[in-house]
């Protein structure tokens, strides 16, 4: 019986040594981390957290998270000292767009970690629409200011 | 009256559509100098009865898909020409396109345009930061002339002189670093790196310096 057993776990366990194997060193190896964060969890940072609000001019005129600073593709140059002005490197920062298929927050995102080398940037899961959907407050302002 | 029923028992069973795409990932590569890239998609009708696209949806307002708006009969070709807005933009991009049919068995399908928006110089890292607990030590920027482009100038500036700046060849024509040193606790200081390439004529690429 005992030996049966040793068998099935050698059997279930041998499929596991090319699978490490590959988690480790596979050049194109799927990353365990995810840079999503949810709502909750986002909010839970407190003062630490500087939100970054990817969407066009025209939204983040209509409204924004309060407090969020602006930071689209489209005015990338003009809008980064805004965003530094605000960084401080003990904060994490959190980029949202329009909902949870808008691409656009992940290449901020991104942009961030690639271009500033700055390490704590997150994507808020389900963007504006998740925050709109638990009725938050919002803020409105011209846009590129605060 | 048994052909007919036959007819309306076996249409069903073989009468099908489907899309075959050339590729439902396009690679496209450009600077960011031309405004827009452009991609085109093709698909065949390999079923046998004619389908037509009824809308296209993209991830984010910098990319917009036309598809063609005549149905596609079976063994016919259509295409979706996609177009990407590369203003301001760097790096590699990669654009979902969801395409609706009027199939009822395949109503929709995901194609991806990938764009690589390079530089003909790249700028590593575009921000130094110093903490407010951090000596005020050099840091330097690493200038790449990118493949396939030849560098006839370049040129670093910075806007503070609280921040001294010196450029030097690592490799003349490929690579170069800016050595940079702030003086100042407080500074804010933007380090334009300006190229002048071949073909491409003069650009200014900014870097940016804080320090606490």
């Amino acid at each position: 019986m005992r030996r049966a057993l040793r068998q099935i776990i050698a059997i279930l366990a041998l499929p596991l040594l090319p699978a490490v194997a590959t988690g480790l060193l596979h050049p194109r190896k799927p990353s365990w981390q995810s840079d999503e964060v949810t709502l909750a969890a986002a909010t839970a940072w407190g003062s630490d957290l500087l939100w970054v609000d990817a969407r066009p001019d025209a939204d983040y005129a209509k409204g924004h998270i309060p407090g969020a600073i602006q930071l689209n593709e489209d005015r990338w140059d003009d809008l980064m000292d805004g965003v530094l002005d605000h960084f401080t490197t003990s904060r994490k920062i959190v980029v949202y767009c329009s909902s949870l298929s808008c691409q656009t927050s992940h290449d901020v995102a991104r942009r961030l970690r690639e271009e500033a080398q700055i390490s704590n940037v997150f994507v808020l899961r389900g963007g504006w629409e998740a925050w709109t959907a638990e009725r938050r407050p919002i803020e409105t302002s011209p846009t590129g200011t605060q | 009256m048994l052909k007919r029923c036959l007819f309306f028992l076996l249409v069903p069973v073989f009468a099908h559509a489907d899309l075959q795409w050339a590729s439902n990932k396009v690679f496209t590569a450009c600077d960011p100098s031309v405004s827009r890239a452009e991609a085109q998609f093709t698909f065949t009708n390999t079923g046998s009865y004619p389908i037509k696209i009824t809308n296209t949806r993209t991830s984010c307002g910098c990319t917009a898909a036309i598809a063609d708006s005549k149905p596609v009969a079976p063994g016919g070709t259509g295409t979706i020409n996609v177009s990407f807005k590369t203003l301001s933009r760097h790096g590699l991009y990669e654009e979902p396109i969801i395409v609706q049919t009027d199939d009822p068995k395949n109503k929709e399908c995901t194609v991806y345009l990938r764009v690589l928006v390079r530089d003909a110089i790249e700028v590593l890292p575009r921000l130094l930061f110093w903490q407010a607990s951090e000596p005020l030590d050099a840091k330097v920027i690493t200038v790449t002339v990118t493949d396939g482009f030849t560098l006839k100038s370049i040129d670093a500036q910075c806007d503070n002189p609280d921040v001294a700046i010196q450029m030097t060849p690592v490799k003349a024509g490929a690579e170069y670093k800016v050595t940079v040193t702030p003086k100042a606790r407080h500074a804010k200081a933007a380090i334009s790196i300006i190229s002048d390439v071949e073909g491409k004529g003069r650009k200014t690429v900014l870097a940016r310096v804080r320090t606490s």
